[in-house]
Formats: structure tokens, C-alpha cells, sequence
């Protein structure tokens, strides 16, 4: 009961909408991190 | 006797040219070939190399075979026909005899030996040469002594490009937008976790890291993928960073007897940890080109085993032609913004006022006009150029710097509503002074430029197409102008 409760009182925090940019960004990096765990590529000669 | 250094078959490839102990030549092969960052020599640079004589000896700036060994331990195969580095110089016609240097001596030696001081601590932070990653030497007269080494893969060089790859930049190439993104993040949200997951041991001088980042860490924190995560990594990478660097710089303080700090490898790129370590010694000596390109110029460096008269950093392919100074300033009251390839190149990754795109860095519209014409990210700075003797009537500068003519430090700048454009989001500018003694024509031109307007600096980022290297000759200054429509004055 007492959790519940805390649970209840806990702020709601709004998230903001990503911008165009935000999202492309998200895409992006998802893509590229993607394709390096396959690659396995060495930073360094 | 002509000597030629050189850089190559890694990345930056770079040549320097020396007759009697005088450096007369050193360029960067990506400006001739176009290949930013380009690892290989090009017979561009060869045969400007070549205008100042056939070399007698080649030294090189690592030890083939010692790089080939690390590269079978790192898992990266048996590479001993690539790291033969006689067929390699061949193949560009070049069969003369070979000195090898050791990689981070040939940094230290850049360092030290074109500092001018008579003793000094010399701290080599890069990613990997053959194997070692961080080096302390002691300089006392000609002499350079290793106190301290630290080897693979125990890389603080390779931790910050894993980093800079982690959050989608190119490693080995973009750690400075990193360093740029930082001052949008908070350095603080995941800095514990990083150390937590990374590091081992932070124990001046030693760093030890929990796991090899050879192959980056793109598996590392999958759900951090926003572009403000992006933010808050590069802020906590560039944090942790600097305090790694205070570190070293505190031990070596405490440990060693010199009171003059040369700090070289890639890390010495970082100027905004650069700034932080400055109020522990007397001096600070960064060579302009800290990086495996310097280690043409610190491999004969080293060879002659003495300190050299340094030339300053215009040392790459010359234009000729006298700088067009009345010209750019009657461009920048006009246009505001004027491209400038005269002279000598730089040899070094900025742009001095030899290759530069200049502005008027007064008012509020300037870095998006700026922007506009490079297509960069609105995140990065620009930087100014001001005459020396008024740097700090603007620029809070680091402790004990008072000049700052390679733009390795940041300053706070103390009157940021006039010039937004070369200010950063965090406050700081990487400030170019412009001496006496550096270039004349440079230096003239700002200097007509206070006399007419009073404002003793410019706003100046290097003149290039975007995504490739610096404009070097007279035709790149042409394909500039083709491209951007902005007038290139030579």
C-alpha cells in the first residue's frame, strides 16, 4: 500500500517531442552502431 | 646533406625536409592528394618535397617490425609484407637508405628538441604506435630520458576515440567534435559510469583500463542513443579526460625537477584540457603538429639528438605571392567574409591566416552566414585571430599562457555580447594570438584591420571544402571559390 502510494505521488514528467533533427540523429547513430558490432573493425592500424 | 622525415603507411601521412639541420619543408600528403587524413604518400608531395633537393637518408618516424609484432598480439594478423616499409618507399621511387625511429620518441623529440628550453617534462599521450600509449621523458640539455611508459592496450588515446566512435564521430578523425559537443552536455550524468565500466586503475602515471576499446565499444550502453545522451557522453568523455590529464600533469609536477611542461601526441590536440594543467608549471610548449604528421619533423629531431631552430608552423607548399592585405580588408568591409591562400602553408591542423576564411567577427548574424558557407554543425565554434598585445583586454586567458600563436588553449572571453560568432556555448574561445614575430603578412593584416575599425581580431576557420582537407595551392583556392562563391584572395 505505502509503495502504491509513492508510486501515485511520484511527478509525471512530460516528455518533450523530438525534433527532425533529434530524430535523425537517433537513426543514424542506431544504424552506424549496428553496422560496427557486425564489422568488429579495429579503431587502429 | 638533405634528410627527409617521414609519416606514413598509418594515417597523416606527412614529409619533412631538412639540409644541415635546418628544416626547410614539411607538408601534410592530404593537402596534395585531397584524402582527408590520408595515411599514404602522394607524388604531390613528393615533388614539392623535391624542389628543395633528392633526400641522401630517409628517417622513419616508428619501428616497422616492433608495430607488426603488436599488430599479431592485437589479433590484427602477421602484417609484415604492409610494414615493409623499403618496398613501401619504393613504390614512390624513393630507395635511399632508412634510419627507424621509435614512435613516441619521435613525438617527444618533436616536442623537446624545437622548444628551445634548456630542461623540461615531456608527457606523450597518444593512441597506439607500436606499443606504447603514454610516455614521460625528462629533457636536460640534448638529453632525453624515458621515465615512464605505458603500453598496449592500457591506450587513454584509444578509450577517447572508442569514445568519439560510441557516439557516432569518426574515430581517428573527429575527437575535436567531441571535444565540441561537450559543452552541450552535462559531464556529470554518466562520467561513474564510465569510469565504473572503462577504468582499472586511475593511479598517476599509471591508467589502467578494464577492457581493450581496440575495436571500439559500440555495444557499450545501447539505450543511450539521443542526441542529447550524445551530448551528455561526449561532456562526461572530455571531463574525464581532463581530469586523467590533471593527473599526469600534478604527478609529473610533483615527481619531476623541470618547471617547463611539453605536452605531444593526438591528446595534445585537446585544448580544452590543455587550458586545465596550465597553472602547474612555468611553460607550456605544444609543437604545432602534436600528432603522427609532427612525428616527420620529431623522427630527424630525434636523429640529430639536439635542439633545432624552430621555423614556426608555415612550412608546407608556398604560394609565394605577398599577402594580399589591403585587398582582404576592403573584402571584409564589403563582404564581410574573404578567403585568404597566401604564402607558406601551415603544416599542422589549423588554419594560422595562410589558408584561412576570414570574417569580421563583429555581430550576431556572422556564424550562421559563416556556417551557411562551411555546412558544419551549429554546435561548433569558430575561432578568433587577435593581435597579441590586446588578447587580454578580451580573453581571460589560461594561467601563466600569455600567447597562444597555435590555438591550443581556450580563454574565456570577457566581452562575448560583441562577438558571438567565436564564442562557444560554454563561454570560451580557442584563441589564435598573432605576434610580432609570427607571420608578417598575417600580422599586418590585422593589424590595418584595427587601425580602421578598432577591433583588434578576426574570426578564422580554415579554408577548405567541406569534408576535405585544407586549400593548399593556387588551384584548390579556384575550386573554393567555384564552390562557395566566396572570393579567395591570394
Amino acid at each position: 500500500m505505502e509503495n502504491d502510494k509513492q508510486e501515485e505521488q511520484k511527478p509525471v514528467v512530460e516528455e518533450k517531442e523530438k525534433t527532425d533533427e533529434e530524430l535523425q540523429w537517433e537513426e543514424q547513430l542506431k544504424k552506424r552502431l549496428e553496422e560496427l558490432r557486425k564489422r568488429d573493425p579495429f579503431i587502429y592500424k | 646533406m638533405n634528410i627527409w622525415g617521414i609519416s606514413a603507411n598509418s594515417h597523416d601521412a606527412a614529409i619533412s625536409v631538412w639540409h644541415d639541420k635546418e628544416l626547410q619543408f614539411a607538408g601534410h600528403s592530404e593537402r596534395y592528394s585531397g584524402i582527408k587524413n590520408d595515411g599514404d604518400l602522394c607524388e604531390g608531395i613528393i615533388a614539392d618535397a623535391k624542389k628543395y633537393g633528392e633526400p641522401d637518408l630517409i628517417v622513419w618516424y616508428e619501428k616497422p617490425w616492433l608495430k607488426t609484432v603488436r599488430q599479431l598480439y592485437a589479433g590484427q594478423g602477421f602484417r609484415a609484407k604492409e610494414n615493409n616499409i623499403k618496398q613501401y618507399l619504393s613504390k614512390y621511387n624513393l630507395d635511399k637508405p632508412i634510419v627507424f625511429g621509435k614512435h613516441h620518441e619521435s613525438h617527444a623529440a618533436a616536442g623537446y628538441y624545437t622548444s628551445g628550453y634548456k630542461d623540461a617534462t615531456v608527457i606523450v599521450i597518444d593512441s597506439i604506435g607500436e606499443f606504447e600509449c603514454l610516455t614521460i621523458w625528462q629533457g636536460e640539455g640534448n638529453s632525453l630520458k624515458k621515465v615512464y611508459s605505458q603500453s598496449y592496450p592500457n591506450s587513454i588515446g584509444i578509450w577517447f576515440s572508442a569514445m568519439t566512435q560510441r557516439i557516432g564521430l569518426k574515430p581517428n578523425e573527429e575527437e575535436y567534435i567531441l571535444m565540441g559537443m561537450a559543452a552541450y552536455g552535462d559531464p556529470n550524468k554518466y562520467k561513474a559510469d564510465i569510469y565504473n565500466d572503462f577504468f582499472k586503475t586511475i593511479r598517476a602515471p599509471e591508467i589502467k583500463f578494464k577492457r581493450n576499446l581496440h575495436r571500439g565499444c559500440p555495444d557499450w550502453r545501447p539505450d543511450l542513443i539521443s542526441l542529447q545522451d550524445t551530448y551528455d557522453l561526449a561532456a562526461a568523455t572530455q571531463q574525464i579526460y581532463t581530469e586523467i590529464l590533471q593527473k599526469l600533469s600534478a604527478w609529473a609536477c610533483t615527481n619531476l625537477t623541470s618547471k617547463n611542461l611539453i605536452l605531444m601526441g593526438g591528446c595534445a590536440l585537446n585544448c580544452v584540457a590543455n587550458s586545465e594543467i596550465t597553472g602547474d608549471w612555468d611553460n607550456v610548449w605544444i609543437m604545432p603538429n602534436p600528432g603522427d604528421a609532427g612525428s616527420s619533423v620529431g623522427a630527424v629531431a630525434a636523429y640529430f639528438g639536439e635542439q633545432i631552430a624552430w621555423p614556426g608552423a608555415y612550412l608546407g607548399t608556398n604560394m609565394g605571392r605577398k599577402y594580399p592585405v589591403e585587398q582582404t580588408i576592403d573584402m571584409l568591409k564589403t563582404n564581410k567574409i574573404v578567403g585568404v591562400a597566401s604564402g607558406k602553408a601551415e603544416f599542422g591542423p589549423r588554419a594560422l591566416g595562410h589558408r584561412s576564411l576570414l570574417a569580421d567577427p563583429r555581430g550576431p548574424e556572422i556564424k550562421d552566414t559563416v556556417n551557411a558557407i562551411k555546412r558544419r554543425q551549429q554546435f561548433r565554434p569558430f575561432a578568433p585571430a587577435i593581435l597579441e598585445e590586446h588578447v587580454h583586454d578580451y580573453f581571460d586567458m589560461p594561467k601563466n599562457i600569455d600567447t597562444s600563436p597555435y590555438m591550443q588553449f581556450v580563454a574565456r572571453c570577457t566581452k562575448p555580447d560583441e562577438f558571438p560568432a567565436i564564442i562557444h556555448k560554454d563561454g570560451t574561445s580557442r584563441v589564435q594570438t598573432v605576434g610580432k614575430n609570427d607571420s608578417p603578412g598575417f600580422r599586418k593584416l590585422l593589424e590595418n584591420w584595427y587601425s580602421e575599425t578598432g577591433c583588434p581580431m578576426l574570426l578564422n576557420t580554415s579554408l577548405n571544402i567541406k569534408g576535405q582537407p585544407m586549400v593548399n595551392n593556387l588551384k584548390d583556392a579556384k575550386d573554393f571559390y567555384k564552390k562557395y562563391n566566396v572570393p579567395v584572395l591570394s
